[in-house]
């Protein structure tokens, strides 16, 4: 039984490798991996846009503010994780921690994203699947 | 489970029995396989070869492997980067949707299951194209794939494979056709059922040319036609697809194709999947609305090319 189960466990592992990668798009070629980043800014526009949602907001330099554009997933699956058009309005501030674009510009992909007093923005569990 | 997901256990079961009496019925007495489906999954089109001959789990096994595969995977593991957004807060991770789960160690089924070899004359075009494609994957719009440019999903085929994320499709029905509509992205296909035979050889279409008939309680649909840029694993316009969809339960159909191309494989091959009901809807995904990733990619690629040209300026002025 035990050797059953480790062959079993040898073959998962070999499966969940084989997973499909579901980007839209090549993202190894869109973001640097070599220039990961934090931004703290304000939402000025969330775009439920397809492929993939862009969020901008303005993050206040020493000099002037800038605005970023960030990178998420597909407002379908976004809506299915619990998202409501109400979850990300302009004003609110959040931290990024992301990698930029590999054209150097004012774009990231964001890889966490939480409210500027650490609240996880995005429902993930508790609000996730779509049973019948 | 987080992923609260529907369990087809007995998909495997029923293959070859009968459907029961009480299958929802279209007026006209044909199967009614319309709703909303999903065909996300857990089960990779081929089997891994640890698996050997072994075409289907026990009740034991396909728990622990579901248990296994339903935990977040990496960003890097599922992006094929780590510059990708956090799947389980900005995306959909597998872990948190619905499954269409059946005992089958791969989709591909009989002994094999693995898609055969193919013939040489596909592994010599691969080749060459593969070489003429070498180091231009970023040149321009057009040397991007179809799928990027949101012309045709991988998943909307035929065959219709699960895409790996929104895995979501509509099915539509009269007597006179069957229409399927793919979320992934957003393409519907429409199958005269009148027996009408194919559109001529020069009418080519991104998802071939589909005709159904029922064949007892299946519907059956064959499809030619394709384009010479259709992408099947390698197999292009000779591309031939026969679809069977059984409706087995309330739940599920279940779905099978067989796929041939001479100039292709060394043999025909099929495969088997459930579709398992959802609640919906559909949400339209306008693929093209705001694609910024398309040109930000070749942006960075522009970018490289740039860094690199200096680079090589800059080590020719200055030798180390």
């Amino acid at each position: 039984m035990l050797k059953r189960v480790a062959i079993g466990l040898t073959v998962f592992a070999v499966l969940l490798t084989a997973a499909p990668a579901p980007a839209h798009h090549a993202f190894s070629s869109e973001f640097d991996v070599e220039k990961p980043l934090q931004l703290q800014g304000v939402v000025t526009v969330m775009e439920w846009v397809n492929p993939h949602s862009w969020i901008h907001i303005d993050v206040k330099g020493s000099a002037s503010t800038v605005n970023w554009m960030v990178e998420g997933g597909s407002p379908n699956q976004l809506l299915r994780l619990g998202f409501t058009k109400n979850a990300l309005l302009p004003g609110m501030e959040i931290v990024v921690t992301g990698y930029q674009a590999k054209d150097g510009t004012n774009k990231a992909v964001g890889r966490e994203l939480t409210f500027a007093d650490g609240r996880r923005l995005f429902l993930s569990e508790s609000a996730a699947g779509t049973p019948k | 489970m987080v992923g609260r997901c529907l369990v087809s256990m007995g998909l495997a079961a029923a293959v070859g029995a009968a459907p029961p009496p009480t299958l929802p019925r279209t007026p006209d007495g044909h199967p009614d396989l319309q709703g909303f489906w999903t065909n996300a999954t857990i089960t990779p089109l081929e089997r891994p070869r640890e698996l050997g001959a072994k075409e289907f789990y026990t009740q034991e096994e396909a728990a622990e492997y579901r248990k296994r595969a339903l935990v977040p995977l990496s960003t890097a593991e599922r992006g094929g980067t780590e510059a990708h957004y956090e799947f389980t807060q900005f995306g959909l991770d597998r872990s948190q949707a619905q499954i269409a789960f059946s005992l089958r160690t791969s989709m591909i089924v009989g002994p094999d299951g693995r898609v055969p070899p193919l013939t040489p004359e596909a592994q010599q075009r691969n080749a060459e194209r593969a070489a003429r494609n070498k180091g231009h994957e970023f040149d321009g719009p057009e040397n991007r794939t179809i799928q990027e440019r949101c012309i045709v999903w991988g998943n909307e085929g035929p065959p219709m494979l699960p895409p790996g994320y929104n895995s979501f499709l509509q099915i539509v029905q009269t007597p006179a056709y069957v229409a399927i509509l793919q979320e992934m992205i957003h393409d519907v296909r429409t199958i005269p059922l009148d027996g009408r035979p194919h559109a001529p050889q020069s009418v080519r279409r991104w998802l071939g040319d589909s005709r159904g008939r029922w064949d007892g309680d299946t519907l059956v649909v064959d499809t030619t036609n394709f384009t010479d840029q259709t992408n099947f694993r390698g197999s292009r316009e000779h591309l031939h697809v026969v679809e069977r969809f059984t409706r087995v339960d309330e739940d599920t159909i279940r779905y099978e194709f067989t796929v041939d191309d001479p100039t292709t494989w060394t043999r025909p091959w099929s495969a088997e999947l459930p579709l398992v009901k959802d609640k919906g809807p559909i949400y339209e995904y306008a693929c093209h609305e705001a694609n910024y990733g398309f040109a930000n990619n070749l942006r960075g690629a522009r970018a490289k090319e740039k860094a690199d040209e200096d680079a090589a300026k800059k080590e020719k002025k200055d030798p180390k």
